[in-house]
């Protein structure tokens, strides 16, 4: 143990030398950014007249589902590694099949809180009158809005990211209202629809290896729909996805207060 | 470009960096949440602006409200923790309790 005046000399001295480093970081950027040479955006050369072999209208979704496929298939792959992540996390509950995940006693605690709250029924901020006349008015705004920007992804702005995380919104207000509840381990039919956008978009690569000997390659005729087939599961697993973020989600106004 | 859009433009980046500083700055966890789901509404306004509306829809679905859900959800977790932590029975030789900060 150091005296008192040792340690805050060490926190000062910590804060002095994060201050120099995030101002130094700070300066090079700057003067990379502003040194940076003043290039034309050179994409959209090559981009434009190779539109129409996409299958796609909008320049984005050209880009995102066949000329640049395989990032977005990655993301996908980020996506579901982390809602793996997340699962596992879950304070003693097991995701694998290996055996009970050991938790501290304070862990099994907080759990065994969490369902007293939940079995205690209906006395949050999730019963109201007004939260249910919001919910039937909301859910299906989001729902049509989905719809449209997955559809609408194909030639404006929008797509499978978009209109899944508005989706999955939806979703979180159920769960936080009570109305929707993700118990983990994860039911089966959670993990198909979280692996669902993963392995449709990689079996439309795999199959576009074996027909045409590139991966993630989608020739011009069939592009639109495989584009189209491609987007619409991953707008639903990608619902899936932000939703299994929030599974074992206590329901919204029913902490403990003092 | 119109005198309107460049004081729009400038309000957006201004307020944008004084969010983002204030995020880092402020010690109250609940605070910086708040502020970084506004911070990713402007976010969004931003990229309107620069006419990348795909992102601008990304940033206000995800940057904004799924993570900002997500954060509000750990936090309630973390608060969760912290009242077991005070039920924990105390060892015998601590009888004075600790000052809540």
């Amino acid at each position: 143990m150091s005296p008192p005046g040792e340690e805050r000399i060490a926190a000062t001295l910590s804060t002095a030398v994060a201050g120099v480093l995030a101002v130094s970081l700070a300066a090079v950027l700057g003067v990379v950014l502003i040194t940076l040479p003043e290039r034309p955006v050179v994409i959209a050369e090559f981009l434009v007249p190779a539109l129409h072999l996409s299958g796609a209208e909008n320049p984005v979704t050209a880009v995102l589902l066949n000329f640049r496929a395989y990032d977005t298939l990655m993301e996908v792959a980020v996506l579901v590694a982390a809602v793996a992540a997340v699962w596992a996390m879950e304070p003693g509950r097991p995701v694998t099949r290996f055996g009970p995940v050991r938790g501290g006693a304070a862990d099994r605690r907080v759990l065994r809180t969490v369902a007293v709250e939940r079995l205690q029924g209906p006395l949050g901020t999730g019963s109201g009158a007004v939260v249910s006349a919001l919910l039937r008015l909301v859910l299906p705004l989001i729902l049509l809005t989905a719809l449209y920007l997955a559809w609408a992804g194909s030639y404006l702005p929008g797509g499978a990211f978009q209109a899944g995380a508005l989706l999955a919104g939806g979703a979180v207000l159920l769960i936080l209202t009570g109305r929707l509840h993700i118990p983990l381990p994860p039911a089966r039919i959670v993990r198909a629809a979280v692996a669902s956008g993963l392995v449709v978009f990689l079996g439309a690569g795999v199959w576009g290896l074996l027909v045409h000997g590139r991966l993630l390659f989608f020739p011009p005729a069939e592009a639109s729909a495989i584009i189209l087939v491609v987007e619409a599961v991953l707008t639903l697993s990608i619902a899936a996805v932000l939703a299994a973020l929030f599974a074992e989600v206590p329901v919204l106004g029913e902490r403990r207060g003092p | 470009m119109s005198l309107a859009a460049i004081a729009v433009d400038l309000v957006t980046v201004g307020l944008l960096i004084a969010l983002a500083a204030r995020i880092v700055i402020t010690g109250d966890f609940f605070e910086a949440v708040v502020l970084l789901i506004a911070f990713g509404l402007l976010m969004s306004l931003a990229w309107v602006r620069l006419g990348a509306t795909d992102l601008a829809l990304a940033e206000a679905a995800l940057g904004a409200g799924v993570t900002g859900a997500l954060f509000l959800n750990a936090l309630r977790r973390l608060a969760a923790r912290e009242d077991l932590a005070q039920e924990e029975p105390q060892p015998a030789s601590t009888t004075v309790p600790e000052a809540e900060p």
